[in-house]
């Protein structure tokens, strides 16, 4: 029993002094430690808080778990390197809001999506409408690159409500909300255009009220016609009312949707399908704008409004 | 639950811990020679990690971190292993005294395979919750576990074919390896 | 003469990597340039020698049936300093050596020469034995890092880890007669295996020539 205990106490007692060697090492690297953290990033920092000179790596919390870390520039603001996953790999930015809640700074460290299209996030076009925005300030996707802005959008709103709630700045829910997307309409196809000559949408139901004929037709979008991803793609549901008296198209809409969520069912909005209203159905000239990013999907509605139009 | 399958896969076979990492070597060319100890010698140490990673895991996240001794990790998690497999050793010794022979010296040996303390310190580096680190703790010693027994089945058959003299021994298995490490280069695209 | 060349074969077939295949795990997983050889066989000289001098001199204090636990101690401390101070002023050594820092504790030549030498042998002895075997050991992961990172790269090239000011960068041959393979584990186990198997052949010749001088 006796030599047992004194084998413990050996133990402990050199266990002891080797925790206190190492502590000792321990406090004399950490300083420098966290200051290489730093060194890493400082460039970054310097480009968007020229004027500090001081920065310092500041503990957080963040549900998204979207930042990685967050820099205070000593008089100047607040650094956010975030990380999020854009369309094919992941994008780390850094984003800079100044003390006087105003974004000064977005820049892009890495990113790995397509040259042209998600690679955009990285270029003037995006940044030009993030900074100088202010920390309350909804900030748009970029149309044509929606998956990666979107994705963007989202690390920054994580940063901005980090630095509202850090500042105690109350957010009218800007941040929270969704990034709004935009929609712009890009060239025009005619409804009787070659391309939607076939497939052609079929009529799946037809409804007479008076003057208004409801047709429910399923036309094959992106989903169905070109999307690798989908095991099961389902065609498009489209509702489209006819006035046979006046001879023009009351309305065009959804019922279901079944192509890319973000992507196609911008062709989903008021901005599109309000461009059939009032179109003669007699005038084989007739088009639309179709949706810039959302083709397809846009095609798909032709295709459908031209099988109403033509069905007997 | 995909997660937890993927996070298993990779840790078994893609980033297979002794062909992609290289840790576990001594062990591989000391105990491969036979099956029956290289079944062994697999149980043994897919035992000790699970066993010493809950606890070191524990010891990190119950002790270590809330009084900001993270640094004394690598000083506690050596012991804690050494303790465990002190503790496999005496119990193998009593109950299983045939495979406390066949293992031999191997046995305490495990102490220094790299392999346990890799685990130990990786389910804190990559910040895994208690469930994954769990995955990870069986995903790995398996994987080490399934290579070592490849490796027995072939040194059997090297074993009895003529080796140029050089390479008889630990050289013949090294190449064995490498080949192995190429086969098991191909299995990037699984998950 | 006679001592240089029983050094040189001592050095050769004592060899703790490829003669005793002790410390194999570190040797194949950072062998891939000059800058991780060096770094990392520095860091084991230093640990090495310390952690002898330090157990030999508590060698006589030292109880029998608990010294594999101290001596772990002892070298965990080592270990973990080292990696304090890697981390604090060369970063890149730390990034590209990783989790093969604090896997020095396991590195099976630290415990092996503390249980074979530094417990039985006095403290100048067990330094001069640690730097050697540390040296030994250095060579080894040069060799090693030079054959593959020539034909894995066709170029040469050594920084300083401190301040990463690259002290040569020699390109030897054009890219295209590079062997990429040799910077992947394969490319590992295949010189370590042929090195290994060189050694050996080595050893054979040697003693063949003294079954010969015997008969």
């Amino acid at each position: 029993m006796k030599k047992a205990l004194y084998l413990a106490a050996f133990l402990a007692i050199v266990s002891g002094l080797a925790g206190g060697i190492l502590a000792g090492v321990y406090q004399l690297t950490a300083p420098i430690i966290s200051e290489q953290a730093t060194i890493a990033v400082k460039a970054n920092l310097q480009k968007i808080f020229p004027t500090a000179t001081e920065y310092k790596v500041v503990t957080f919390t963040d549900d998204t778990k979207l930042i990685t870390d967050v820099y205070e520039a000593v008089g100047a603001g607040y650094a956010y390197k975030v990380t999020v996953t854009g369309y094919k790999d992941v994008i780390t930015f850094i984003v800079g809001i100044s003390n006087d809640a105003k974004i000064v700074g977005f820049d892009v460290l890495s990113i790995n999506d397509t040259p042209g299209i998600g690679q955009r996030v990285g270029t003037e076009e995006f940044s030009k409408g993030v900074i100088g925005k202010g920390s309350t300030d909804a900030i748009s996707t970029l149309s044509g690159a929606t998956i990666s802005s979107t994705a963007v959008v989202k690390g920054i709103n994580a940063a901005k409500a980090h630095f509202n709630a850090l500042k105690k700045i109350t957010d009218t829910g800007s941040s929270t909300a969704d990034p709004v997307v935009t929609v712009t309409l890009g060239s025009a196809i005619k409804l009787f255009d070659t391309i939607t000559t076939t497939p052609v949408g079929e009529v799946t139901n037809k409804v007479v009220e008076g003057d208004i004929t409801t047709y429910t037709v399923s036309s094959k979008g992106y989903a169905v016609l070109e999307s690798e991803h989908d095991s099961n793609p389902k065609p498009n549901i489209i509702i489209v009312k006819i006035d046979t008296v006046k001879k023009q198209i009351v309305s065009v809409t959804f019922s279901e949707f079944h192509d890319t969520k973000n992507v196609g069912d911008k062709a989903n909005t008021d901005t599109f399908l309000k461009q059939y209203a009032g179109l003669s159905t007699a005038d084989t000239a007739i088009s639309v704008d179709t949706v810039s990013g959302a083709t397809f999907t846009s095609v798909s509605v032709n295709r459908a409004v031209r099988a109403a139009i033509e069905s007997k | 639950m995909e997660k937890l399958f993927a996070l298993f896969m990779t840790a078994f076979l893609i980033n297979n811990v002794v062909l992609t990492k290289f840790l576990g070597i001594c062990p591989l060319l000391g105990v491969s020679k036979n099956r029956s100890s290289a079944l062994g010698m697999g149980a043994a140490v897919i035992f000790t990690i699970v066993g010493s990673s809950i606890f070191t895991y524990g010891l990190y996240y119950g002790i270590l971190k809330p009084m900001h001794l993270e640094y004394m990790n690598l000083i506690t998690f050596i012991l804690v292993i050494a303790g465990f497999v002190q503790f496999v050793e005496m119990f193998m010794k009593k109950y299983s005294t045939v495979l406390y022979k066949a293992l031999g010296i191997y046995l305490p040996l495990i102490t220094t395979n790299c392999v346990v303390l890799y685990v130990a310190l990786q389910n804190i580096t990559d910040n895994l919750n208690f469930v994954e680190m769990l995955v990870y703790s069986v995903a790995v010693p398996a994987g080490f576990a399934l290579v070592l027994y490849i490796f027995s089945t072939i040194r059997e058959r090297l074993e009895i074919s003529t080796t140029p003299k050089p390479f008889i021994g630990n050289p013949i298995v090294l190449i064995v390896a490498a080949l192995c490490a190429l086969a098991f280069s191909g299995l990037a695209g699984l998950v | 003469m006679n001592k240089m060349k029983k050094f040189f074969r001592s050095l050769v077939l004592d060899n703790p990597v490829f003669g005793l295949f002790l410390g194999t795990c570190s040797t194949l997983a950072i062998t891939t340039n000059l800058n991780n050889a060096f770094g990392m066989g520095v860091s084991v000289i230093v640990i090495l020698t310390l952690s002898n001098v330090l157990i030999s001199a508590i060698r006589k204090i030292t109880p029998d049936e608990i010294r594999i636990p101290v001596y772990i101690v002892v070298i965990a401390t080592l270990v973990k300093s080292v990696e304090l101070l890697i981390k604090a002023y060369t970063p890149e050594l730390d990034t590209a050596l990783g989790v093969f820092i604090p896997l020095i504790v396991v590195n099976c030549i630290i415990l092996g020469r503390a249980e074979a030498y530094a417990s039985k042998n006095g403290i100048l002895a067990s330094a001069k034995d640690g730097i050697m075997m540390g040296l030994a050991y250095t060579l080894s992961l040069t060799v090693m890092s030079l054959i593959r990172q020539i034909v894995a790269t066709g170029t040469l090239s050594l920084s300083n880890p401190f301040n990463n000011v690259v002290l040569f960068n020699i390109s030897l041959f054009a890219k295209e007669f590079t062997i990429s393979m040799f910077s992947q584990p394969v490319g590992a186990f295949l010189t370590f295996a042929l090195l290994a198997a060189a050694v050996a052949a080595y050893r054979i010749s040697v003693e063949d020539k003294a079954k010969k001088e015997a008969k």
